[in-house]
């Protein structure tokens, strides 16, 4: 608002001034107060470790979101950055930089759009690169693996659905976007070594593509994996240090593979159900279902006894198996409605879970299942759980 | 989990067919001239009555209202389990200004849509809705809903409600405010 009178603009001017002189008394004078005036300083967050997490808000498709910093050892907040609408949220470099691609509106939801890809130093919490992207991100409720960093943090790549499937590649070394590479009817984005990335076809096999820096690019189809009936969620776990993917299905069926520059290799799928617990109708559910210890292979998967159709609602519960040989471990109890669940991957882990209705994130020791810390007033929705995957 | 049937099946099938016989761009036009189109399908000579019947005959399990099933009524059109919200994502339009059918004012109707096969225990019938969202402004926030009756995940985005669904709209505004659920042909 800029409407004032000339009147009413020299009382503030006054005001203004009368303030400005007391605070500069007060930085002059200390000993009038007879208290030494204390240091006021901008806050550096501890270097990231195995347990940082990063909690994504995007609010229920709201126009700006937030990325909550925890220190997951303490459930302490360690800070905050902003984000646009539906931001991917990235971790690279063993947890010394984040990356988020963002789309925003210069009108606030409507106008000209931008996508850019912000990165920042997970300490300092300062923006180190900008870089500005087509205007093609897929928006939609988000999906982690829609956007990813390539195995050797170089390149950001992301998803296109409209006008047409393709995957933007992004240089991160020289901070500038290189190509859209186009793609058939795809989705989701897992990188492997030597500059390839596979993604998830609507025929149930994986593409993989190899790129070069120029963004050229050569594609194979996997064979099909998964038959059409079995419907493989929108959150699988893979681990861009290992190239492990584990898929689960609206069932409780297991689909994993080992995704190498020479190919996908995939393994036996298993379910983590007994008969008798299909008929007492386990199923999994949630956004985030499932996580992996990957030095163990121990998979988590987020699971309730819920009725037919009821796959993204919150559970109770999470089921640990033994992701070599589907064996069940143990099997934890939340005691909570959990959206999203994700394990640490040090020696000693901890398994983070998510409640957006709570808006708060509750932490367990992922060994014992005892109940270890707890951090509330998480923003509006939050449903997103990002921790780095390797750190020093 | 149910197999999907009839008319769900055959847009499957035809939009994988699709995919693996077709150039890619051939294939974007096509699915894109399906998603636009909407509101054609109910011509097609298909059977309709699809996982939702199955999916509804299924139990409650218990515990808690979310995991408990759907149970659709017919009497408030407001609230998250009236009969046409079966799949429905986000905010539903009558609480936002519009109504089951129309945008709120000053918001944009996207042509694209996603489907669902929804029964009706008022008339005890299955109808066919095609969501459309209403784009241009910030969500709603008001009667926010979700509902998975027969949802599929993104790889098939003509059955998944996550995908924010304003291809399309005026100013190619992708920004999702509600969504409204018109029937778009009647599946039994």
């Amino acid at each position: 608002m800029t409407i004032f009178n000339f009147k009413s603009k020299l009382g503030q001017q006054a005001l203004a001034g009368s303030i400005a002189a007391a605070a500069l008394m007060a930085t002059t004078y200390p000993a009038l107060a007879d208290i030494a005036i204390e240091a006021q300083t901008i806050e550096v967050a501890p270097a990231s470790d195995a347990k940082r997490v990063y909690v994504t808000d995007p609010g229920h498709f709201q126009m700006t979101s937030q990325v909550f910093t925890i220190d997951g050892k303490t459930s302490k907040m360690l800070g905050m950055v902003d984000a646009g609408k539906l931001p991917h949220v990235m971790v690279g470099d063993k947890g010394k930089f984040l990356a988020v691609a963002n789309t925003w509106y210069d009108r606030i939801a409507r106008g000209n759009r931008d996508d850019y890809i912000e990165v920042f130093d997970t300490s300092t919490h300062e923006v180190t690169a900008d870089i500005d992207i087509p205007e093609g991100r897929f928006l939609t409720g988000v999906f982690p693996h829609m956007a990813t960093l390539s195995t050797d943090d170089k390149h950001m790549l992301f998803q296109q659905f409209s006008p047409v499937p393709a995957v933007g590649l992004v240089d991160l070394e020289n901070n500038k976007f290189v190509k859209m590479i186009d793609t058939p009817d795809c989705y989701h984005l897992f990188p492997a070594p030597e500059q390839n990335v596979y993604m998830h076809c609507r025929d149930g096999s994986l593409l993989q593509i190899s790129y070069d820096a120029e963004g050229n690019a050569e594609q194979k189809h996997s064979k099909v994996f998964h038959a059409e009936d079995e419907y493989l969620s929108n959150m699988p776990y893979y681990s861009d240090v290992t190239n492990h993917l584990v898929w689960p299905d609206y069932e409780g069926q297991i689909f994993q593979a080992e995704l190498t520059a020479s190919g996908a290799k995939f393994k036996k799928p298993f379910e983590v159900f007994t008969d008798e617990e299909k008929a007492a109708k386990w199923r999994p559910g949630g956004w985030q279902l499932i996580t992996v210890h990957d030095k163990t292979n121990e998979l988590y998967l987020l699971a309730d006894q819920r009725a037919e159709w009821t796959h993204k609602s919150p559970s109770r519960y999470v089921f640990v198996v033994d992701g070599n040989t589907g064996k069940r471990l143990r099997r934890i109890e939340l005691k909570h409605e959990i959206d999203s669940i994700a394990v640490s991957q040090d020696d000693q882990p901890y398994l983070f879970a998510l409640s957006a209705g709570d808006r708060a994130m509750y932490t367990f020791d992922a060994k014992t299942g005892k109940k270890v810390g707890e951090i509330g007033s998480l923003g509006r929705y939050p449903h997103i759980l990002t921790l780095p995957q390797d750190s020093e | 989990m149910t197999k999907k049937l009839g008319f769900d099946a055959a847009i499957e099938k035809l939009t994988r067919r699709t995919a693996n016989k077709t150039g890619r761009r051939s294939f974007v036009g096509k699915l894109g001239g399906f998603l636009v189109g909407a509101t054609i399908l109910p011509l097609l000579p298909v059977d309709r009555r699809g996982r939702l019947s199955e999916a509804h005959a299924a139990s409650a399990s218990g515990g808690d209202v979310l995991r408990a099933g759907w149970t659709p009524q017919d009497q408030d059109p407001q609230a998250c389990d009236y009969w046409r919200h079966c799949s429905i994502d986000g905010n539903v339009c009558d609480c936002c200004g519009g109504t089951l059918t129309s945008c709120p004012p000053g918001t944009s109707l996207s042509p694209s849509s996603w489907v669902a096969s929804c029964y009706n225990p008022g008339d005890q019938q299955t109808y066919l809705i095609a969501y459309r969202d209403c784009c241009g402004k910030q969500t709603c926030g008001s009667c926010a809903c979700l509902n998975t009756e027969g949802e599929l995940p993104v790889y098939r985005p003509e059955f998944s409600n996550d995908i924010v669904w304003c291809f399309g709209a005026e100013n190619d505004d992708m920004t999702y405010h509600c969504t409204i659920s018109p029937v778009v042909g009647k599946a039994s």
